[in-house]
């Protein structure tokens, strides 16, 4: 073996560029895709239409993208550990150590069940990475300069140098969280209108018109009506034949909304039927079914994980008064599942749910799938 | 962009190549002058043919791969975009690597060649410069048991590091010296896997057990590797690389004496027991009397209410590991706890309660063992006067 050094010079072709001119240039599709290099500035909350369809917010770019994934095949994974270490996984696609990665959403895709995670790098680098996890240890970093995609802007973004009150930037609040349903892609966040917490309905494909609601709710453990505190997650559910959204808080309660009254009334005050108790936030909320019965999943910032009967939220009388003291629960109650550390969750199949869980021993984040029959 | 433009190639190395007629493979990592950091992978010496190959989309043959020390089985490769300019394979990834860590490019030179032999891929490895401000080096930063004696049968020194360690080198880094400066050979356990701490930041460096039990074949044939009444001394190796691949800011030495061997393990009921008082948030304190095991003393001692109820807090061992401190994260109420003492607790000899590490069955008895926590109950004192008329 030799061993030598050498120093060279040549010229760098700019990477960027070179991808936006060989990208493939075909007309737009039925659903206005079309491929090429999608400019996405950021990558946040995420969701899948029943099509396979992609969505993602772009809240840095004020902007929203569906992707079709061209997922191939169907991925295998192992049982009890979807994928262990994904972060030391991620951090390795990504070039970093997996101190340096934040997961910013994950979604299943509901036809190849290839498992989806928007991440960024923390270390100085903020590019946003998509990465698909097609078997557990098939980690891939989705190219996006060569993607079939359509953009719409965000609905009345607040401005991109606007902040809050409190110094945060606005953009970072804009998107908090999606759910596709009925053909319109659900978008929950803040608007510009006056800071308001905002609910936009964005029909798919992207050429109707999109249009947005400003809601407000009873802040039970903050014993006030809040409009400016923004919708963290949500899930649009079916409860007693009526179309509703459910929505957590921040601190945290839960509200009710009627999709019917998103139609007929621009500004709406939820329903709200449940304290899970203050000093956590509601990071994720889905609906599955085990055995034909219908049940609600909460992931929580400071709480176990959640399970809720929806039965239970329809008949739930409206909370009108705060409760008593700090991290008291209130109204419609919930059993904690004994599952801690759980950051992500989505609906796997007909018997796991996926969820993406830090390991309180360890630290490490693995994506996991829990039994229903537990559930 | 105009330095960006310009790099400087770090290493070139020459690796086997294709012996079917194509030249050596060249691997080169170049840095981009500006920051030092990672620019581009280029890899000459390759035929048209295998040119064409790698650079087809997923087959693997080609990857490089970032991490922070040792290369993982399984582990994903850097994303990233290979092309071929002219003669040369040039792969650009897709996020620039972090300072610090090991680039590993991997080419399957027999898959590029469509050659149906089973060759090992060449693998070689590139250290990328830490960050400039990331230069601090690597420390011991303590060594246990902190006494300056111990026993003869010690059995684990535990070496901790202010930095994540290249784990497989420290046989290689580690000496232990005699009174006269000679090297004490074979003293450690060889072990494949080292055992560190999740973080790669705490080795525990075991006596070989088969030496310090009396009546094995290498506690027969070699002794043990220490003598009650003589010094040694625990030298660690400034040469040690980091996970970074650094070698350590300096070395480190324990200088202490060993004395008769300890048979007995921890008894609970004999330690001194001092107890806050009902209303403090003070410090329950336990004087063990002796050294314990500084990893298993911290975690297998817990306190509860009378009831069993965990109570929290946070718990500290005093150096030298002869005394436990706890200290609630509420306030002590009145009434009897339990301090809970987990069987599997060791002294530095490895002796468990009523369970010696090596017990001559001939001369004591084997009774049985605890299986359950032990419990040692306390009631906090009543508050002082001073206390209760503020």
């Amino acid at each position: 073996m030799r061993i030598a050094t050498r120093v060279t010079t040549m010229c760098l072709v700019v990477a960027g560029g070179t991808a936006l001119a060989a990208a493939r240039s075909d007309a737009p599709d039925a659903r206005g895709m079309r491929f090429g290099a999608a400019p996405v500035q950021s990558l946040g909350a995420m969701t899948f239409g029943p099509d396979g369809t992609l969505f993602i917010a772009d809240p840095r770019g004020a902007a929203l993208f569906a992707f079709d994934p061209s997922d191939k095949g169907t991925a295998t994974y192992g049982e009890q550990y979807l994928s262990r270490d994904i972060d030391q996984k991620v951090a390795a696609a990504l070039g970093t150590t997996r101190d340096r990665v934040r997961f910013n959403d994950m979604a299943v895709n509901p036809i190849s069940h290839n498992i989806f995670l928007t991440v960024s790098r923390v270390d100085g680098d903020t590019k946003p990475a998509l990465i698909r996890l097609s078997g557990s240890d098939a980690v891939e970093v989705v190219d996006l300069s060569h993607v079939k995609f359509a953009t719409t802007p965000l609905p009345e973004a607040p401005s991109p140098d606007g902040k809050t009150p409190w110094g945060q930037p606005q953009w970072t609040l804009s998107v908090t969280h999606m759910a596709f349903a009925d053909g319109e892609l659900l978008v929950a966040g803040l608007s510009n209108e006056q800071f308001a917490s905002a609910l936009r309905r964005v029909p798919f494909p992207f050429s109707k018109a999109a249009s947005i609601n400003t809601v407000e709710i009873y802040h039970t453990s903050h014993n006030k009506w809040e409009t400016a505190a923004p919708i963290e997650a949500f899930v649009p559910i079916t409860i007693g034949g009526t179309p509703m959204i459910v929505a957590g808080y921040g601190c945290s309660p839960i509200a009710t909304f009627k999709r019917a009254d998103l139609a007929s009334t621009k500004h709406l005050r939820g329903r709200t039927v449940a304290e899970l108790g203050g000093g956590n936030r509601p990071i994720d909320i889905i609906r599955y079914q085990r055995d034909g019965k219908e049940w609600i999943l909460v992931a929580n910032s400071h709480r176990t994980l959640m399970r809720i009967d929806p039965s239970l939220i329809a008949a739930a009388p409206e909370m009108t008064k705060p409760v008593s003291q700090a991290y008291e629960p209130g109204g419609v109650t919930y059993l904690p599942v004994a599952s801690a550390g759980v950051m992500q969750i989505d609906d796997f199949n007909s018997d796991f749910v996926a969820v993406l869980q830090r390991d309180i021993e360890s630290g490490a984040v693995n994506l996991m799938a829990l039994q229903k029959r537990w559930l | 962009m105009e330095d960006r433009a310009a790099f400087l190639a770090l290493a070139l190395l020459t690796g086997c190549g294709g012996e079917g007629g194509s030249g050596p493979v060249m691997i080169s990592v170049a840095l981009d002058r500006a920051d030092s950091t990672f620019g581009a992978v280029r890899v000459e010496g390759l035929t048209a043919s295998a040119l064409e190959r790698a650079t087809a989309p997923r087959t693997g043959a080609v990857a490089v791969f970032a991490t922070p020390g040792s290369l993982p089985e399984g582990a994903p490769p850097l994303a990233g975009s290979w092309r071929r300019t002219h003669l040369t394979l040039e792969f650009r990834p897709a996020f620039p690597p972090s300072a610090g860590l090991s680039l590993w490019v991997r080419i399957d030179t027999a898959a590029l060649e469509a050659r149906s032999e089973n060759a090992r891929p060449l693998l070689r490895r590139f250290d990328l410069p830490p960050a400039a401000g990331d230069s601090a080096a690597t420390l011991v930063t303590a060594i246990h048991p902190a006494a300056n004696s111990v026993p003869e049968n010690l059995l684990r020194f535990y070496l901790e590091f202010s930095a994540p360690m290249r784990p497989g080198q420290a046989l290689a880094h580690i000496r232990l010296l005699d009174d006269r400066g000679v090297e004490v050979r074979n003293a450690f356990l060889e072990l494949l896997d080292e055992l560190w701490d999740p973080a790669g930041c705490r080795l525990t460096l075991l006596f070989d057990p088969g030496r310090v039990k009396r009546g094995i074949r290498t506690n027969l044939e070699s002794g043990r590797a220490l003598h009650a009444g003589r010094r040694y001394a625990l030298r660690v190796l400034a040469g040690w690389p980091d996970a970074r691949g650094n070698p350590l800011a300096r070395g480190a030495e324990k200088r202490f004496v060993a004395t008769a061997a300890d048979y007995t393990g921890p008894v609970p009921e004999s330690w001194h027991v001092v107890v806050p008082a009902v209303g403090s948030a003070g410090p329950l304190e336990v004087q063990f009397g002796e050294p314990l095991d500084h990893a298993l003393a911290r975690r297998l001692l817990a306190v509860q209410d009378e009831a069993g109820h965990p109570i929290g807090g946070e718990v500290t061992l005093q150096p030298g590991d002869r005394i436990w401190r706890f200290v609630p994260t509420g306030r002590w109420l009145a009434g009897r706890h339990q301090l809970l003492v987990s069987p599997e607790l060791e002294d530095v000899a490895g002796n468990r309660p009523g369970r010696p590490f090596d017990a001559d069955i001939t001369r004591t008895p084997a009774g049985s063992p605890p299986t359950k926590p032990i419990i040692r109950w306390f009631t906090p004192r009543a508050p002082e006067l001073a206390a209760q008329l503020r």
